[in-house]
C-alpha cells in the first residue's frame, strides 16, 4: 500500500526458502515510509539477504553441485525482491524501458507450428495405424492384458548402498503382510539357471549375492496378490549390509583418480599430424566441459507379464525393444532351452533406449517367480524403483585443445574424453565408439585426435538412450566452436561455416566418405525459411532495449552416423488366400515410432494389395527369430526392407498364376481372385525376408564396433531464438526452425512426428532434465517432483519442422534416411541460443571472458552464468 | 487406502484405458473426469483429477467418466477422433489422459466465450510427440467449440 510515493504498508512472504513460507519482517519494517530510490533498494537487499536463511534442500547437493544450489536460491530471493520493488516503483513513476524487462513475464503466447514436407504420392503414406485404438483407450499395453484370478504381482527390493558386503536379507516382516506370497531371491533361480542378466557374461546379477556392487542393485523380489501390496511390502524388507569392500566411486573424476577403467571401453580416432599442427598454430585454446545423464523417462514404466505354459514353456509379455535378447537372457536365468521362452509384445509405451537391455531384470524376476509358483506374474515397476535401479544416458567429461587461425579456421583438435559407464559395460564400449566417431560433427578437422575412455563407477549401468553418444559429442564439439568464436570475437555461426566439410574434403577423421552431404543446401534453405538475417537484427534490437531479458539466436547443423544394429530384422508375410488379407510379423518393436505403419505401406505397395488388408502381428520371438534390437533409428527401414524382400518372394510365387489369369481374362486379375487361385493350387503364400545392408556381409564378420560403425550419415540443421530471464535463469523458446534431410521419406507424417518429439526430448537433454546424484551416489530425482521432462509449455512457441525436398538417397532403403535420433540433437540450437543470450547480458555488464557451461543448462546454471553483482540492481539508469 | 485408479484397473472392473504412469500425480496418464452437484452454485461441477492420487472413498457422490465412457473405436468421441487424426499419439500411453484433460476442461467451461485448451494440458506429460500435434488438436477442438 502506497501513500504518495512512499510505502505505507508492506507484507513480504517467501516460499521455498525454508520449510514453510517465511515473512521478511526486518525488511518490511525497514521499508515502511521509504520511497523507491537506489539507496533504499540496496539497503533492503542487504537486510533481506541477512534475515532470510536458506534452508538446505538435501536433494540439490549433488556430485556436480556441491553447494546444493544454495547460491542460486539466495540469488532468487534478491531477484524476486528486485522484481517486486521495480513493479512497485513503476506504479509511482515510469520505469526506464530498459528496466521494465525485469517486471514483465517471459514471453509465452499460444504455441503454433508449421510442417513442410512433400508426400511422395506413390508411397501410401497413411496416418499411423492404431491411433484410434490409442485415442479410445482400447490399445493394450502389457499391464492392460487380461489377468486371471491366480495372477500374482511382483516388486523389487533394491539396495541403497554400494561396494558393501551383503550379509543377509530379512523379509520376515514383509512376509507377514496380508496378501504377500513369497520373497524371491537368488536362491530361487533354478539350479540350471544363471544369476546373470547383463549384456556381457557375468557383469550383472539379477539378485545380489554376498556383495552389492552398485547403488540400486536388486537383492530380491516380493510376490503378492496385488501390485500395491507388493510395492508396499518391498519397503518392509530389511537388507543387512556388511563392511565396505572397496571405496565407492560416483564421479568420473574419482574413477580417473582410482584408475577405475572399463576394460575394452576405449576408442582412439586420429588423423593428420596433431602435434605438428599445434606447433604451427596461430592460436590455441584449451578447456573442459561435461554433459550430464538423462533418464529415458518412458511413460510406461518397465512392465512384464510372465505366464507359464505346459511342459516348461513360458510366454513373457514384455514392453521391450529387443525381443530376441530378452528371450536369451530369460532362458539363461531359468536354465531352460531358449526355444522354451516366447517373448511377445504388442506395443511399448515408449522406449528411448531404456527397453533394450534394462527391461531384462524385471522380466527375468517375473519369470523366475512365475515358474516357481506356476502362476502368471505381472510386474510393473513403480517410478521410484524404475528411476533408481535403472539409468539412462552416459555422463561425459571432455578436455579439449584446439588450434586455429585468426579467421577461425581450425587446424587441429585434440579431445580426451571420459565416459561414465556405471557399474557394468552394457553398451558403454559401443557408446564410446559412436561418441568418438561423431566428434567431428560437420566440420573438417585436418588434424584430429580423439581419445575416449569408459570409466566404471558404482552407479546403475548407463545404457542406450536416444541419440546414443551423439548428444554428448555434439555438445562437446559445439562448445569448442563457441570457445573459438569467443576468443576471436566472432559469432559461433561464423566459425561453424568456415569449418564446414566441403565437396573436396568430405572425409571424416576415421576415414568415412560422407556421401550426399546436404548441409550446404540445408543451411541455405534454413536461413531463408527462418529469415535468419532479420532474426539476428531483431535479437540485437531487443537486447539493446532490455536489460533483464536477453535473447539469443543460434544456427547449428548436425551429422548423425546411423548404425545398422537392427540388421536382419526378420519378417514373415502371410497371405490368407480365402479373403486376400495379409498378416505381417517383423523383427522390430512398435514403441511409438510408427514402424508398423511403414511396414504395412511397403508390403501393400510391393504385393499390390489394399493397405486395409494388412494387419501387423505382435512382436513374437516364435515367429521372428533373431530379431536383434529396435534402436539406432534404422529399425523402421530395416523392417520395411525385410518385409519387402519377403513380399517380393510372394510376388514371384504368384507371378505364373497372375500371367495365366491375365492371358485367360485379358486383364490383370483382382488381388482377391489372384490369391484365392494361388490358394486353390496349394501355393506357399507365406514368405520370410531379412535385411542386410549393402556391403555389410564383410563388415559384419569383423569384430563388433570395428571402424565405420555407421552405415551412412543423416544431416540436418536448426535455428532457435530464445529469451532468458537474467534474474531467474528461466528461458522460453520463441521459435525453432528445423530442416532435416530424410531422403525420400517412407512416411513423412510419421517422420515429422519423430523430428518434433525428438527435438523436444533434446530440449530436455540439453536444458531441462537433471539427474540429481548425491555425493553418496543416491539418486534424488527418481520422481516427477524433481525430474522434469519438457512439458507442453516448454516447447518452441513457433515450431517449424521441415523435411528437405527432392533429395533422394539412392543407397538407402526406399531411398529414405532415418530421422528419430538425428533430429533430436538438432535441439542443440536452443542450448546455443541460451548461451548467446547469457553472453549478451555478460557483455553488457562488462564481464570479461568466455564461460564454458556444462549440460544441462538448468535455470541455476543460466542464472549463475549471468553472474549478477550488487551493482547490477538499479532502480533508474543514469544515462552516460 | 485404495485409489480410484486401483479400483478402475482392478480385476473386477478392469477398465484399463486409464493408465498408471508415475503414480504420484506428475504425468497425467491417469486423468478421469469427476462430476458432482454443487448445491451452493446449484449446478454440476466437472473437473479433471489424477485418479492415481484420488482416494476411492472420496468418489462418493460423484459421477466418474473414464476414457471408455467417452467413446470407442466404433464410435469415437470428437476429442478422440481429433487427437488421432492430428497424429497426437505415438506410443499412445499418455493419449487417454490427454483426451480426458481436454474433455474435463471443455465440460467445465461450456459457457466460456473463447476457450484456451492449451492451458489445460500442462499437467500431462508426453515423451514422444513434442506436444505440437496435441496442441493442434486442441486448437481444432477450440474452434469447433467456439463456432457452435
Amino acid at each position: 500500500l502506497l501513500e504518495g510515493e512512499k510505502i505505507k504498508e508492506i507484507t513480504l512472504v517467501y516460499g521455498v526458502v525454508s520449510r514453510h513460507p517465511v515473512r521478511a519482517s526486518k525488511t518490511e519494517a525497514f521499508l515502511l515510509g521509504k520511497s523507491f530510490t537506489q539507496d533504499v533498494l540496496l539497503q533492503a537487499l542487504e537486510i533481506l539477504s541477512g534475515e532470510l536463511v536458506i534452508h538446505p534442500e538435501k536433494q540439490y547437493f549433488t556430485t556436480d553441485k556441491l553447494d546444493g544450489k544454495e547460491l542460486f536460491r539466495k540469488e532468487l530471493v534478491r531477484s524476486f525482491f528486485y522484481k517486486f520493488f521495480l513493479k512497485m516503483a513503476s506504479v509511482v513513476s515510469s520505469l526506464s524501458p530498459n528496466l521494465s524487462s525485469a517486471v514483465f513475464d517471459l514471453k509465452r503466447g499460444p504455441s503454433s507450428g508449421k510442417q513442410t514436407f512433400k508426400i511422395p504420392p506413390e508411397r501410401l503414406a497413411i496416418p499411423k495405424i492404431g491411433s484410434d485404438l490409442q485415442a479410445s483407450g482400447e490399445a493394450k499395453f502389457t499391464a492392460d492384458l487380461p489377468i486371471s484370478n491366480n495372477t500374482l504381482f511382483g516388486a523389487f527390493v533394491i539396495s541403497n548402498q554400494a561396494a558393501v558386503k551383503l550379509l543377509s536379507v530379512n523379509a520376515e516382516e514383509a512376509l507377514k503382510i496380508d496378501g504377500v506370497v513369497d520373497f524371491i531371491t537368488a536362491n530361487d533361480i533354478p539350479p540350471n539357471g544363471a544369476n546373470d542378466v547383463g549384456v556381457a557374461p557375468s557383469e550383472e546379477t539379477l539378485f545380489a549375492v554376498d556383495k552389492i556392487d552398485h547403488k540400486g542393485a536388486p537383492v530380491g523380489y516380493i510376490l503378492a496378490k496385488s501390485q500395491t501390496i507388493a510395492n508396499y511390502a518391498a519397503t518392509k524388507v530389511n537388507i543387512i549390509y556388511g563392511a565396505q569392500y572397496e571405496t565407492p566411486i560416483y564421479t568420473i573424476e574419482d574413477a580417473i583418480k582410482n584408475d577405475s577403467i572399463l576394460l575394452g571401453g576405449d576408442t582412439t580416432i586420429e588423423c593428420g599430424d596433431v602435434e605438428e599442427a599445434f606447433k604451427k598454430a596461430e592460436i590455441v585454446v584449451e578447456g573442459q566441459v561435461r554433459t550430464g545423464s538423462q533418464n529415458p523417462f518412458y511413460m510406461e514404466k518397465q512392465s512384464a507379464y510372465a505366464i507359464p505354459q505346459e511342459g516348461n514353456h513360458i510366454v513373457v509379455h514384455v514392453a521391450n525393444q529387443s525381443p530376441d535378447y530378452t528371450r536369451q537372457k530369460i532362458a539363461g536365468v531359468l536354465g531352460i532351452p531358449g526355444h522354451y521362452v516366447t517373448i511377445v509384445n504388442r506395443r511399448a509405451g515408449g522406449g528411448f533406449g531404456g527397453k533394450i537391455t534394462r527391461q531384462v531384470p524385471n522380466a527375468a524376476a517375473a519369470s523366475v517367480a512365475a515358474m516357481k509358483h506356476n502362476v502368471p506374474v505381472l510386474s510393473v515397476m513403480d517410478i521410484k524403483t524404475d528411476m533408481t535401479m535403472l539409468a539412462g544416458r552416459h555422463e561425459v567429461l571432455a578436455k579439449y585443445k584446439v588450434a586455429f587461425n585468426k579467421n577461425g579456421k581450425i587446424s587441429a583438435v585434440s579431445i580426451d574424453s571420459w565416459v561414465n559407464a556405471g557399474f557394468s559395460n552394457d553398451f558403454s564400449a559401443g557408446l564410446g565408439y559412436e561418441y568418438t566417431e561423431s566428434l567431428d560433427n560437420i566440420y573438417y578437422f585436418e588434424n584430429a585426435r580423439f581419445v575416449t575412455v569408459c570409466v566404471k563407477t558404482h552407479l546403475p549401468t548407463r545404457t542406450a538412450t536416444r541419440s546414443f553418444g551423439h548428444s554428448q559429442a555434439l555438445y562437446v564439439t559445439e562448445t569448442i566452436i563457441e570457445s573459438v568464436a569467443a576468443k576471436l570475437g566472432k559469432t559461433p555461426e561464423e566459425i561453424r561455416e568456415i569449418n564446414l566439410y566441403g565437396a573436396r574434403n568430405c572425409v571424416t577423421p576415421f576415414g568415412q566418405f560422407l556421401d550426399n552431404f546436404s548441409i550446404p543446401r540445408i543451411y541455405k534453405e534454413l536461413k531463408a525459411e527462418s529469415k535468419w538475417e532479420d532474426k539476428i537484427k531483431e535479437v540485437l534490437e531487443f537486447n539493446n532495449n532490455n536489460k533483464w531479458k536477453k535473447r539469443g539466436i543460434c544456427l547449428v547443423g548436425a551429422r548423425y552416423g546411423l548404425s545398422p544394429f537392427p540388421s536382419g530384422c526378420p519378417s514373415l508375410v502371410s497371405i490368407h488366400g480365402d479373403d486376400g488379407n495379409v498378416t505381417v510379423f517383423h523383427g522390430g518393436s512398435e514403441i511409438g515410432q510408427g514402424i508398423n505403419t511403414k511396414v504395412a505401406q511397403v508390403v501393400a505397395l510391393t504385393l499390390g494389395c489394399p493397405i486395409e488388408n494388412i494387419r501387423i502381428g505382435d512382436s513374437n520371438t516364435d515367429v521372428s527369430a533373431n530379431a536383434v534390437v529396435t534402436g539406432g533409428s534404422m529399425t523402421s527401414e530395416a523392417a520395411c526392407e525385410a518385409a519387402r524382400v519377403a513380399s517380393i518372394k510372394l510376388v514371384e510365387i504368384m507371378l505364373p498364376v497372375k500371367t495365366e489369369l491375365f492371358q485367360r481374362q485379358g486383364k490383370l486379375p483382382e488381388w482377391k481372385t489372384l490369391v484365392s487361385e494361388c490358394k486353390a493350387r496349394h501355393y506357399n503364400l507365406a514368405a520370410t525376408g531379412t535385411y542386410l545392408p549393402e556391403g555389410r556381409e564383410k563388415t559384419l564378420l569383423r569384430k563388433p564396433w570395428a571402424k565405420h560403425v555407421s552405415e551412412y550419415s543423416g544431416f540436418g540443421a536448426s535455428v532457435s531464438v530464445v529469451e532468458i530471464d537474467v534474474l531467474t535463469g528461466e528461458f522460453s523458446i520463441l521459435g525453432s526452425w528445423v530442416l532435416y534431410d530424410a531422403g525420400i521419406p517412407i512416411n513423412p507424417i510419421i517422420d515429422i512426428g519423430q523430428a518434433e518429439g525428438g527435438f523436444v526430448m533434446g530440449v530436455g537433454t540439453f536444458l531441462r532434465e537433471e539427474v540429481l546424484i548425491a555425493p553418496d551416489g543416491t539418486i534424488n530425482s527418481a520422481d516427477t517432483w524433481e525430474y522434469k521432462p519438457p512439458c507442453s509449455l516448454d516447447i518452441p512457441q513457433y515450431f517449424h519442422v521441415a523435411l528437405l525436398k527432392d533429395c533422394s538417397f539412392p543407397k538407402g532403403v526406399c531411398e529414405n534416411k532415418a530421422i528419430a535420433e538425428p533430429a533430436m540433437i538438432l535441439s542443440y540450437s536452443v542450448a546455443g541460443a541460451v548461451k548467446q543470450a547469457i553472453n549478451a547480458t555478460r557483455k553488457e555488464r562488462g564481464l570479461e571472458g568466455h564461460l564454458v557451461l556444462n549440460a544441462p543448462l538448468t535455470p541455476d546454471v543460466i542464472q549463475g552464468a549471468c553472474a549478477l553483482s550488487k551493482n547490477d540492481y538499479v532502480v533508474f539508469v543514469t544515462e552516460g | 487406502q485404495q485409489t480410484l485408479l486401483h479400483y478402475l484397473r482392478s480385476p473386477d472392473v478392469r477398465l484399463t484405458g486409464t493408465k498408471l504412469g508415475c503414480g504420484e500425480g506428475g504425468c497425467g496418464a491417469c486423468v478421469v473426469t469427476l462430476t458432482h452437484y454443487d448445491p451452493k452454485q446449484k449446478k454440476l461441477v466437472h473437473r479433471a483429477v489424477n485418479s492415481c492420487l484420488f482416494p476411492l472413498c472420496l468418489v462418493d457422490g460423484h459421477a466418474v467418466v473414464t476414457i471408455e465412457g467417452l467413446g470407442n473405436t466404433k464410435n469415437l468421441h470428437p476429442i478422440q477422433k481429433t487427437l488421432a487424426s492430428c497424429h497426437g499419439s505415438q506410443c499412445g500411453f499418455c493419449t487417454p489422459g490427454m483426451v480426458m484433460s481436454l474433455y474435463s476442461y471443455m465440460k467445465a467451461h461450456p459457457e466460456q466465450e473463447k476457450l484456451d485448451l492449451e492451458q489445460c494440458l500442462d499437467g500431462n506429460l508426453c515423451r514422444c510427440t513434442g506436444y505440437r500435434p496435441i496442441i493442434d488438436a486442441a486448437r481444432i477442438l477450440e474452434s469447433s467449440m467456439n463456432q457452435s
